[in-house]
């Protein structure tokens, strides 16, 4: 087999430990591990390439969390920015991002889409939930009578 | 900090470190819409050893209240409207994805189903729970695996 995927005896001996070692960290779920059946575990090289990123980020202290973490929170934490100060024009803004988008409004969207006349595609999918979530907002909005 | 946008960062955390234990290499958000309980994340699976190349799409949408369906989809308040993820494992046709939805526009039967990996959009098949997102990135891997097995034409 090619590279891309190792035994456990495999890791072990990359990781410089012993295979009983390797088992721990899979039960751990510190290294994912695909069962393939009959015979044993393998372990993805990219995933251990990651494990060795974070071994490695670890030992030099450069974080805890993870710098995804921290990238993800902030985005969210802009958007509630957005949320909590600028909400009526947002919405606004989506609804109208949402229809240049789709030439529908997500009223009709949802409609076509429960209709089945909406290709059941992922880019589709994508498109019914943010229109569930357009009509959610704006009826939320207007029973607060804001 | 409102409850749904703190259960939105948790479940982009979640997420992202689920994705990173992979070993998947985490875009940006497209667009968070917090302000309709919605988040976006896209991750890719890099292919340096000849593996098979996996993108994955997120959407949630998270909306206060408890589940009208009782699927029991809650947590910080919210229930999980809608949600999509998607992962298209060495191609770019539906047939090279792997699709699961929570859609409560669907017939009862449908609310969570999947769309497997090898077919075309238009079958779904039931699933009566949605699977944490640890486990259905697990059964990616595992698809990504076979599928890559099945491309080397490997015997051992």
């Amino acid at each position: 087999m090619p590279g891309a995927y190792l035994t456990v005896p495999q890791v072990a001996a990359e990781l410089d430990m012993s295979p009983d070692g390797v088992y721990k960290l899979i039960k751990r779920g510190r290294l994912p591990a695909i069962r393939r059946s009959e015979r044993g575990l393998r372990v993805s090289r990219v995933a251990l390439a990651a494990y060795l990123r974070r071994l490695r980020q670890r030992e030099v202290g450069l974080r805890e969390g993870g710098v995804l973490q921290g990238d993800v929170a902030v985005d969210v934490s802009d958007a509630q920015a957005r949320e909590e100060g600028e909400a009526n024009a947002n919405l606004a803004q989506l609804r109208a991002e949402f229809e240049r988008e789709t030439g529908l409004s997500p009223h009709e969207w949802e409609r076509r889409w429960k209709a089945d006349e909406l290709e059941d595609s992922a880019e589709n999918m994508r498109l019914t939930i943010r229109a569930l979530g357009l009509l959610v907002a704006e009826q939320q909005r207007s029973g607060s009578g804001r | 900090m409102t409850a749904r946008t703190t259960l939105l960062t948790h479940r982009a955390v979640r997420w992202t470190r689920i994705f990173e234990l992979h070993g998947y290499l985490v875009e940006q958000p497209q667009r968070v819409a917090a302000q309709l309980g919605e988040f976006s994340l896209r991750a890719r699976r890099p292919a340096p050893y000849g593996e098979v190349s996996v993108v994955l799409d997120i959407y949630e949408l998270w909306v206060p209240g408890h589940d009208p369906d009782g699927l029991w989809l809650e947590a910080e308040g919210c229930h999980l409207y809608g949600g999509s993820r998607n992962a298209q494992i060495g191609g770019g046709r539906p047939e090279d994805a792997e699709r699961l939805d929570v859609d409560r526009a669907k017939p009862r039967e449908l609310l969570i189903h999947r769309h497997p990996f090898g077919l075309p959009n238009g079958v779904r098949e039931r699933v009566p729970v949605l699977p944490a997102p640890e486990r259905w990135v697990l059964e990616i891997e595992e698809l990504v695996f076979r599928r890559f097995l099945a491309s080397h034409d490997e015997d051992d």
